[in-house]
């Protein structure tokens, strides 16, 4: 049977999981990538390398966060989650959100492995997303 | 970790293999994204649905991205990325042949109109019960595969080292 969730169900399913598709615009077009994130203060909290989706969230900063779980055919949720793109750039604030970050994903993502090969200062980029609206649907 | 650009090749191949992505299309500005099932046939992914709002913006807007990926561990996944367009296979007698051969594709996943029919019990409109036929042109398509080095192969605790040529992160914008 095909379910809407609610506000708890939704946020419960974007609490949980661990890897999301972020969503955004380039040049008018729409851009997907998934990304390992966490959800806190109803923000979704990554981070990245320069790139396009960067530069496409500095443009544009309206974005969105699609999580599913998905047990089978007939069974699956899907949580959609619309925000803003904010930067952050105090370092208190970034290191705290990178520490999060690596605490939750002990396991070093490209980003970080490329900040260990260069050596140099790190480039990485730590951003959230402030969610305004979230919908969720789904099949039980 | 050591992440690979996919060859065009191996993109297909494993669009055609995984079927399920995450459908992203634009409106003002305001990204959406949905989960789908699709079926591909190295030009076109080619989808059902009823109407709803992602049809609606699609309409409006043909330019979409469809992101596959397949995670089998943090060290061993890939990710396709496909940038095209939209195209209605509407119920007109010259598209009857790109309808059939549609639904010929997606019959091959049983139970392929779901979950299509099952959103539609919570939609008011008429008009939600109309099936939408359509295919996405493929006009880009790039991937990547993060594989674990040799190091890691070997070793039982890991660290991850991205080599420098890596282009996991210079996929260029659509012209």
């Amino acid at each position: 049977m095909f379910v809407r969730l609610n506000e708890i169900e939704s946020r419960s399913l974007l609490v949980g999981a661990r890897v999301g598709r972020l969503g955004c615009i380039v040049n008018g077009a729409p851009y997907v990538v998934p990304i390992n994130y966490y959800f806190e203060d109803n923000c979704v909290y990554s981070h990245s390398l320069p790139g396009l989706k960067i530069t496409a969230l500095r443009e544009n900063p309206k974005a969105c966060l699609q999580v599913d779980e998905v047990a089978g055919d007939f069974e699956w949720r899907s949580v959609l989650a619309f925000g803003t793109y904010e930067e952050i750039v105090s370092p208190n604030e970034r290191s705290e959100i990178l520490n999060q970050l690596l605490q939750r994903f002990p396991m070093l993502t490209p980003v970080e492995s490329a900040i260990a090969d260069d050596g140099g200062p790190p480039p990485v980029i730590v951003f959230r997303i402030r969610i305004d609206r979230i919908t969720g649907i789904g099949e039980e | 970790m050591i992440v690979h650009e996919m060859t065009p090749d191996e993109c297909h191949e494993f669009l055609k293999r995984v079927k399920f992505g995450r459908l992203g299309c634009a409106h003002d500005n305001q990204p959406y994204v949905v989960p789908i099932y699709f079926a591909c046939d190295g030009k076109h992914l080619y989808c059902f649905s009823t109407e709803g709002r992602k049809i609606e913006w699609m309409r409006q807007n043909p330019l979409v991205c469809v992101e596959v990926d397949e995670v089998i561990s943090h060290l061993d996944w890939r990710s396709v990325v496909v940038l095209g367009r939209y195209e209605e296979l509407s119920d007109v007698p010259a598209r009857i042949k790109d309808r059939e051969y549609a639904l010929e594709l997606l019959q091959k996943r049983a139970m392929w109109w779901q979950p299509a029919y099952v959103a539609v019990e919570h939609r008011s409109s008429p008009d939600a019960l109309n099936p939408v036929f359509y295919r996405i042109k493929i006009d880009q398509i790039s991937g990547h595969r993060g594989m674990p080095d040799s190091f890691e192969e070997a070793a039982s605790s890991v660290t991850a080292v991205i080599k420098p040529k890596s282009r996991w992160y210079l996929f260029s914008p659509r012209k």
